[in-house]
């Protein structure tokens, strides 16, 4: 499949296992890793070749294997690229903000900024609040939950599973992709108290647990600076293992030699029905179980990750209608709340001072 | 200037003050247990629940929370949050170990918030591994100011008696069981060496309460005791019935107390039959009567107007006394009383402008010393909403009244306009000082509402007594030495009661349980508990009394149930000063080992029996 077929996106976006993956690079014009490889951070074998697709270690980091493989259990980078996508949904309220107003101030915490935003309090004390208001509150965050999703997909053939991760936050343009989703490590949250993210890699780790993560993304149209800027980016990364070296690194492929990534026009966006946003997935993610109990496994383990998280979000588990996911203490408090007091105890203790 | 202030700050960053690591907030869930079997009601869901919303609803799992863990049951049901994300867990072992509610291990979990640290403490948790907290001191810390908010929790402290209370409530074991089970125990120490070993101190020291006995002062009358406690005295004693060692009372609502004779036959030699209230409880009446065979008592807990809700439950002790023609010292007895309402009243209606403001807590408060915070418990009619909100429109304040530093003093999050005040005690604080406490509540436009409260100063509790097996007579002060065999229940469970109690690492037994036993606590013995429904066990009695006289199967039974109890003695014994790492992981081999004990006597009383 050529890079310029009209429905290289679709067939992108709808790609869930190591075989449909194939197929699609079978047709790309991929420069393979034995003709061009990072040795080191300046070193390479062999030359760029224009027009053709490169494997670029992510974050253009040689020795990012390190950095990469730093998920102890599967379920962490996953909820990592969930806490990337409630990010995205508040920096796009923010940027929405500031067009209208300039001079608006930060939101002072992530709370604070859904609060402001979303209009819902922190998601366990919603059970708190009477009934018509916890109903209003509720049907709230009903609404924004559907702007992020989490679903999984098992193909029966392969016996492999593929996790996508979908927001429909602020999204990127393609000049920018290497800079941000591809990037390790550089982060301008620091200073932004109202993102939640430090490091800036959590949700890389989830590469290493997949055989081919497939990255799109596309901004948001009202936050877009030029015509350009509605091109949806794509990549595809993998592990590459050199030959007689033991230092595997993660590679995205790229059209550019600054790392840029390859993007398909508007038009074609459009037509996938690719609107704005960002969308991961994770193909052949290994939970070291390859039976249908991952899904029931899932929505108690995302809960308890995420065990009060910023903002709601929705999963798919194997199957077409969502589970809403609130975390496991709105689960607990609702629990709570429907025993009645006196059967069961939810009881809590605000800013107790650490000494 | 500007290159001083540079050099500066790496060292105000590397030296944060603790006093500036900022806050963090604690939020505890116990959920009910698990309903009796065949008791379950039919749940109606309630209107609101939307679709897809009945899969939160399910009840699956070994254990209440089971369906809300991520692992294995009791892993990570304790979690430290930042921004809403789990970063770091502890287990079970640290509800049984740090916090000490055993009962509530299966039942509890508690998150912990630390988004209120300072940004430089949570720089100093957070690892770019994302593998938990650095366990350094900022961590340590926050353990701290969990066990100090949660340790004596008057809501955790009633959940985990009332828990503990189920099993007093089990069948008492045979007495010929017993007696078998304290030979072999007894036997058992005579071969080997005391095993409370450096931790009791015999002659007339005054160190014997490490035992876990404190000193007691008695005139001269005989009552249940362990056998190493005062001297020995002969039979007849006091017991009473039921034989459970709290009696449990609704308020207005009289209760039957028999009370009896050991032997039997000695209660028509009763010349003098005394009932004593308790002093500090006056709303409890105690009425006595002596009938032929044996004595009544009837208690009756009077609800005064007003009483709040929260003053429960009340604890309260009736001493029974009687003399015995021909016998020079009074036998007694000691009841405890629990009085607790069975259903807890309609929520109060609250309202948008508060007016009262009271404390709740049974004054004088005990304050005691230690590094827990002491709870006193306080109501108003205010919404909730108005002191959690972002932006609240009334704040609580408290403050010692009078001379000296004021302690550290914080508020739990009300509750249906209940809440608690923590207070931390200061260490200049002696035994016996009073304190007087004043809260206040402010509101907009200068509203202001106020409750105060006295306190004592106290010792942390010492653990009470335990209930013996023998008449003992006990004349003045005494002091507990090294002992042999500590008190202990035998208690036997059904099928009826598997969901009363837990069994070793599960919430509720099963047919495959053999035994279990319960470590004491300051309140409770020791407590070996037999499961008479053990699938295994019920065939073998089928079988045996298909060739048996009733004679024989009663005496084949009481010889397995003595040995199985010894084994759980034995096990319990293997614990003392140790702690467990995983506690599931422990309580898991114990469970297997009490079944594997249990199927080995089985086979080979089988086998003799062929």
């Amino acid at each position: 499949m050529p890079m310029n077929d009209p429905d290289l996106l679709s067939r992108l976006l709808q790609a869930r296992s190591t075989a449909q993956v194939e197929a699609i690079l079978t047709g790309l014009s991929v420069v393979v890793p034995e003709n061009y490889q990072w040795l080191s951070a300046d070193e390479r074998s062999g030359s760029w070749q224009p027009g053709k697709l490169h494997w670029v270690p992510v974050g253009r980091d040689r020795g990012n294997g390190g950095r990469i493989k730093l998920a102890g259990e599967p379920m962490n980078p996953l909820a990592e690229r969930l806490v990337n996508g409630m990010e995205s949904l508040i920096e796009l309220a923010r940027l929405r903000e500031l067009l209208k107003n300039s001079t608006a101030v930060m939101p002072a915490s992530p709370r604070d900024a859904v609060l402001r935003y979303f209009g819902f309090p922190k998601l366990d004390a919603i059970e708190r609040l009477e009934d018509e208001e916890r109903k209003e509150k509720r049907a709230m965050v009903d609404k924004v939950r559907k702007n992020l999703s989490i679903t999984l997909d098992f193909e029966k053939k392969s016996r492999q599973f593929a996790v996508t991760i979908r927001d429909h936050g602020m999204g990127q343009t393609p000049a920018n992709m290497h800079k941000t989703l591809l990037s390790l490590g550089r982060t301008d949250k620091a200073d932004k108290p109202y993102l939640i993210g430090v490091f800036g890699q959590g949700g890389s780790s989830a590469f290493s647990i997949a055989k081919y993560s497939i990255v799109a993304s596309r901004r948001a149209a009202d936050i877009r600076k030029s015509a350009s800027d509605g091109d949806a980016g794509w990549t595809i990364v993998r592990e590459i293992q050199p030959k007689g070296r033991r230092d595997p690194y993660y590679a995205y492929l790229a059209i550019a030699e600054d790392g840029g990534v390859p993007h398909v026009p508007a038009a074609q966006a459009d037509k996938a029905g690719f609107e704005q946003g960002a969308h991961f997935c994770h193909i052949a993610y290994d939970f070291g179980a390859s039976d249908s109990a991952i899904a029931r496994s899932m929505y108690q383990s995302l809960n308890h990750v995420l065990f009060n998280p910023v903002m709601p979000y929705e999963l798919f588990a194997l199957k077409d209608t969502p589970e809403p996911m609130l975390g496991t203490a709105q689960r607990l408090a609702r629990r709570v709340r429907m025993y009645g007091r006196g059967v069961a105890l939810d009881k809590s203790f605000a800013a107790q001072p650490v000494v | 200037m500007g290159e001083t202030a540079l050099q500066a700050q790496p060292f105000a960053y590397d030296d944060l003050p603790v006093a500036e690591l900022g806050t963090i907030s604690i939020r505890v869930f116990v959920l009910p247990a698990k309903p009796k079997k065949g008791s379950e009601k039919v749940s109606e869901l309630p209107l609101d629940l939307q679709e897809g919303e009945e899969f939160m609803l399910d009840d699956k799992g070994a254990t209440p929370v089971a369906s809300y863990l991520e692992a294995s049951r009791g892993k990570r049901c304790v979690v430290y949050l930042v921004n809403g994300q789990r970063q770091e867990h502890d287990d079970n072992s640290f509800i049984v170990q740090d916090l000490g509610f055993r009962y509530l291990r299966a039942r509890m979990m508690i998150m912990v918030d630390v988004d209120g640290l300072a940004q430089e403490a949570i720089g100093r948790l957070m690892q770019g591994s994302r593998q938990g907290f650095y366990k350094g001191a900022v961590r340590e810390a926050i353990t701290k100011r969990i066990v100090a908010t949660l340790k004596d929790d008057p809501d955790l402290l009633r959940l985990e008696q009332e828990a503990e209370e189920a099993v007093s409530e089990l069948s008492a074991g045979d007495e010929k069981v017993k007696q078998t089970l304290d030979q072999l125990i007894d036997s058992h120490h005579d071969k080997g060496h005391s095993f409370a070993e450096g931790l009791g101190v015999a002659g007339d020291t005054h160190n014997g309460e490490e035992l876990g006995f404190k000193t007691v002062k008695k005139d001269g009358v005989v009552v249940l005791l362990p056998p190493d406690t005062g001297v020995a005295a002969d039979y007849p004693v006091l017991t009473s019935q039921p034989a459970a060692s709290i009696i449990r009372l609704r308020p207005n609502v009289p209760r039957e107390i028999a009370i009896k004779s050991i032997p039997s036959g000695h209660w028509a030699a009763v010349s003098q039959f005394n009932a004593e209230s308790d002093a500090r409880v006056l709303e409890l009446n105690v009425k006595k009567e002596k009938l032929e065979d044996q004595g009544k008592l009837t208690l009756l807990f009077n609800e005064p107007e007003g009483f709040d809700e929260d003053e429960y439950p009340v604890r309260a002790t009736v001493k029974v006394t009687a003399r015995f023609n021909g016998i020079a010292e009074a036998r007694q007895l000691e009841l405890s009383v629990l009085v607790k309402p069975e259903n807890y009243k309609p929520e109060p209606k609250l309202l948008d402008d508060p007016l009262k403001l009271k404390v709740t807590s049974r004054e004088p408060v005990k304050i005691r010393r230690g590094d827990a915070d002491t709870h006193v418990r306080l109501r108003w009619d205010g919404k909730d909403c108005l002191l959690t909100d972002d932006m609240p429109d009334w704040k609580l304040s408290a403050k010692l009244v009078g001379h000296g530093t004021q302690p550290d003093m914080n508020f739990s999050d009300p509750l249906a306009g209940r809440f608690s005040l923590l207070i931390s005690p200061r260490p200049e604080w002696q035994v016996g000082e009073r304190l007087k406490f004043e809260v206040t509540a402010s509101g907009p436009k200068g509203r202001e509402l106020f409750a105060a409260f006295e306190a004592d100063v106290i010792d942390p509790p010492q653990p009470l007594e335990k209930p013996g097996k023998g008449p003992r007579l006990v004349d003045g002060e005494f002091k507990t030495g090294t002992m042999r065999r500590p008190p202990y229940e035998l208690k036997t469970i059904k099928r009826d009661d598997y969901s009363q109690t837990t069994c070793w690492n599960s919430s509720e037994w099963t047919d495959d349980d053999a035994g279990a036993f319960h470590a004491p606590t300051e309140r409770a013995p020791l407590i070996l508990i037999i499961n008479e429904d053990m699938v295994e066990l019920r065939e073998f009695r089928q079988a045996l009394t298909k060739r048996n006289t009733e004679q024989d199967v009663q005496r084949k039974l009481n010889k397995y149930t003595s040995h199985i109890g010894f084994h759980l003695y034995q096990m319990y014994q293997a614990t003392v000063g140790k702690k467990d790492a995983d506690v599931d992981a422990a309580d898991a081999l114990r469970r297997a080992e009490a079944r594997r004990v249990g199927l080995t006597m089985i086979k080979l009383m089988d086998v003799s029996e062929k």
